[in-house]
């Protein structure tokens, strides 16, 4: 998309407050040409005998009344202005954020999040700067073409004069424009990455102290920094020097002018009331050039705005940017009613073939799997670390883009495994918890209603219903950043109970018991087995407790699979199976 | 390293109350308890992210109040349940922008680590980027890399807590020797809740509710039948035997 097509699809996203916008600033530029002729009038009738039958005092009334009515005028503007500018910059956010929701979610942004926020924040910014200053460069350009029409009547010579300086600036602007654009984009990427370091190291601030290296990450950010000083500088440099040319050739245009005029005025053809009435329109055409001038260095910085904001979109076209969506928050009952599966829904089988996902970084992953869950079983995946237990199950929900393979729900091709991996049909929980700074109530139902006393089932599922008696408030305990006052292992269970309070055909888990006690989680698999009725179950584990009770387990091996079979066939026949098993019992 | 009647709670409710514990130079003590007993905040105190609210933590004989924090967190060092990756490079990761530890000591530890296969897949080897939060790094490689950090400083206490948690039973036995050879000297306090975790400790202590209800000599306590630990011990077999 190029960007002048990126701008059309902006403005077209509301038009009316568009063509509103430009209406009322077109007016507001044009307003000064009244008090422009009224200052001529004015200064002719001091001169002049024969003047015009207003009298001096109804002059300065006019002016004045001229002066209000554009200051009205100016306060509309700026509702219009505001109105149509953030309905742009918001559309532009929204589909930003739902395509990143949309992308599969262990891979949503191709950066960190800190570098995300700094996308969301400037470029958007930067597009909403260029698109609003459209407006006054148009309304400016009419007031250009009205003044140049007047001032061509009296003085053509002098009123070539005048606009001089507007093809210097469009020059300059022009022969800059490789540099501009690469000073910008150099310091939107520095800024990227402070952003992007102040979000790592606040949340890395455990790893950072204990490893004592408060004062290495600082240097390292004090670095980081001083390159986004620099970058800056330069981007600053430019921008301001081409406002320093576009204004100071406009001062340089005054000056003949007031030379040339001098002169004129001597040989009589050039009256006092025509001098007043071209330094009057001289400040505005002059600030027409030189806003002129800015609005090419935003829309050539917008240009670098699109590049960056198509790069987060991860080869997304980026027309997805500016699609005409409804800024209005869906209504809330929406998401309850989606919450019913039809009979012929429910999970039968699921069956993966030919499953393939390679990291693009280090071309590790899993290839050609294959795997079939029935109704109600529950099916293990183990194997040893790295072997692509995760990226299985993450491949299979959607959650990385796969590279090759089917899956078929009840013999039926899912196509978007991102979409429809999603309670009442599937649930999941990661194998590190992502918890919030709220209470564990809202952790646990994420503004999922609490309907029959699901949260009270799904709190005695997870094993925790002992805990809430030893937290200060029970279930609306805040439970700090990132779950901080809750161990590991209630964390753990937590995300378990978010899983199980929504009701799902099928479960999977990722690691879930791995900061348990034994007791704590033989409780936890037991009352699993008993409570999660024909739910089918795919559980990533190596501990004893699952795959004993599994009735089928998948060995994974540097990401194929290297054996499959019940616990006593792979403990008979499976070599790694009964390393894996025996590594536990040899030591314990 | 001696706790001294430590009382301490992120709120009005003490997550621990009134501990006291003492530690030799070179000792090894297993830390036990359920999920929630307060064995991570234990550990927490140790390095001072907070302080306790009544009693004091000595090293050495030092109130650890008096020691400047970079002192006390290069002497001590902890490796936790979660792991943190910042967006940078292996190398990055591990050292934490240090440049005097050399590339051949990195490679050295992760192939001491078991990570050598992982090292050899890396395309950039040690500047390859890792995206924040790890990426294509499954959890169980995280968190040895948590282990690799450590080796690659020289502290003189170290906390382990729960740091094997995620890794495969065959991939903790291989780590045990550069456990062994990592705690040579050092005293050390390993978390854990499962009981394989603790059997290289001189000392047992046994947490619940903030607590501390059982602690001795480890082979003192599994031969003493009543204990709460040898029946621990006698749970944790039937978990084997499932």
């Amino acid at each position: 998309m190029t960007t002048f097509t990126y701008m059309w699809r902006l403005i077209c996203y509301r038009r009316g407050w568009y063509i509103a916008n430009a209406l009322m600033w077109t007016i507001i530029y044009l307003m000064p040409i009244f008090p422009g002729l009224i200052t001529k009038a004015f200064f002719d009738s001091l001169t002049i005998d024969s003047a015009v039958g207003y009298g001096t005092w109804g002059l300065i009334a006019l002016l004045l009344a001229a002066a209000l009515a554009r200051s009205a005028m100016v306060l509309i503007g700026f509702i219009t202005d505001v109105n149509f500018r953030f309905r742009m910059g918001m559309v532009l956010r929204r589909n930003l954020l739902e395509h990143i929701l949309k992308e599969p979610g262990a891979r949503a942004i191709p950066c960190s999040p800190g570098e995300a926020i700094s996308h969301f924040r400037d470029d958007v910014d930067q597009s909403e700067e260029a698109v609003s200053w459209s407006v006054d460069v148009f309304g400016m350009t009419c007031f250009a073409a009205v003044s140049c029409f007047i001032l061509i009547r009296i003085d053509a010579q002098m009123t070539m004069l005048v606009f001089l300086p507007l093809v210097i600036v469009v020059l300059a602007a022009q022969l800059a424009t490789t540099r501009l654009q690469k000073y910008r984009a150099d310091s939107r990427e520095s800024t990227a990455k402070v952003t992007g370091a102040i979000s790592e190291m606040f949340g890395s601030v455990q790893a950072i102290q204990v490893a004592g290296a408060e004062k290495r990450v600082i240097d390292r950010f004090r670095k980081l920094n001083d390159d986004r000083r620099k970058t800056m500088l330069k981007d600053k440099l430019m921008t301001e020097a081409l406002d320093s040319i576009f204004s100071n050739s406009v001062n340089l245009g005054t000056g003949l002018i007031l030379l040339l005029a001098g002169q004129k005025m001597r040989g009589g053809e050039f009256t006092v009331g025509d001098f007043s009435l071209f330094v009057y329109y001289l400040t505005f055409v002059t600030q027409f050039i030189s806003n002129f001038g800015r609005f090419l260095t935003y829309f050539k910085q917008m240009a670098v705005a699109l590049l960056r904001l198509t790069g987060i979109l991860q080869g997304a076209p980026a027309d997805v940017l500016t699609a005409p969506n409804s800024l209005h928050l869906q209504d809330e009952g929406m998401i309850s009613t989606a919450a019913k599966l039809s009979a012929g829904e429910k999970l039968e089988r699921l069956e993966a073939s030919g499953l393939t996902y390679r990291y693009p970084e280090t071309g590790r992953g899993i290839a050609d799997i294959d795997l079939e869950l029935k109704r109600g079983t529950f099916t293990v995946i183990t194997g040893p670390i790295g072997s692509g237990k995760t990226t299985l199950v993450r491949t299979l929900l959607g959650l990385l883009p796969q590279d090759g393979g089917t899956v078929r729900w009840n013999g039926q091709e899912v196509k978007e495994p991102g979409d429809f991996f999603i309670p009442p049909r599937s649930a999941y929980t990661a194998q590190v918890p992502r918890l919030y700074s709220d209470t564990l109530r809202e952790n646990i139902l994420l503004g999922h209603p609490d309907k029959s006393g699901q949260l009270v089932r799904a709190l005695h599922t997870a094993v925790l219903e002992d805990d809430l008696g030893h937290l200060q408030d029970g279930l609306d305990t805040v439970i700090g950043p990132r779950g901080v006052k809750l161990s590991g292992g209630q964390a753990q269970r937590t995300a378990a109970a978010r899983m199980l309070v929504r009701d799902s055909e099928l479960y999977v888990f990722d690691d879930l018991s791995s900061a348990l006690d034994v007791e704590t989680e033989q409780k936890l698999w037991s009352r699993l087995f008993r409570e999660r009725g024909d739910a089918t179950c795919l559980v990533v584990s190596h501990r004893k407790t699952a795959l004993a009770q599994a009735d089928h387990i998948i060995v994974m091996k540097d990401g194929r699979i290297e054996a499959e079979g019940t616990a006593e066939e792979l403990l008979a026949g499976n070599e790694s199976f009964r390393r894996l098993w025996h590594g536990d019992e040899s030591s314990s | 390293m001696e706790l001294d009647g430590i009382t301490f709670g992120y709120d009005d409710q003490p997550t621990l109350k009134e501990l006291h514990l003492r530690l030799k130079p070179g000792e090894v003590l297993g830390l036990l308890g359920r999920t929630g007993s307060g064995k991570t905040t234990l550990a927490r105190l140790l390095l001072r992210f907070y302080d306790p609210q009544q009693g004091c933590i000595r090293l050495a004989g030092t109130d650890i109040r008096e020691c400047k924090l970079a002192e006390l967190r290069s002497k001590a060092a902890l490796v936790t349940q979660n792991i943190e990756i910042l967006q940078g490079s292996v190398r990055d990761n591990l050292t934490f922008y240090d440049d005097r530890i050399t590339d051949e000591a990195i490679i050295g530890v992760l192939r001491e680590l078991g990570l050598r296969g992982w090292y050899e897949s890396l395309p950039e080897g040690l500047d390859t980027p890792l995206a924040s939060g790890g990426g294509s790094l499954s959890a169980g490689e995280a968190q040895l890399l948590a282990f690799a950090r450590v080796f690659l400083t020289d502290p003189g206490v170290v906390v382990l807590d729960e740091a094997s948690s995620r890794l495969d039973p065959l991939t903790e036995h291989r780590l045990e020797q550069a456990v062994d050879k990592l705690l040579t000297n050092r005293t050390c306090i390993i978390i854990a809740h499962r009981l394989t975790t603790v059997q290289r400790a001189d000392q047992i202590v046994i947490m619940e509710q903030g607590r501390i209800v059982e602690a001795g000599p480890r082979t003192k306590l599994a031969s003493d039948p009543e204990s709460r630990f040898s029946r621990m011990l006698a749970a944790g077999l039937e978990e084997v035997t499932v």
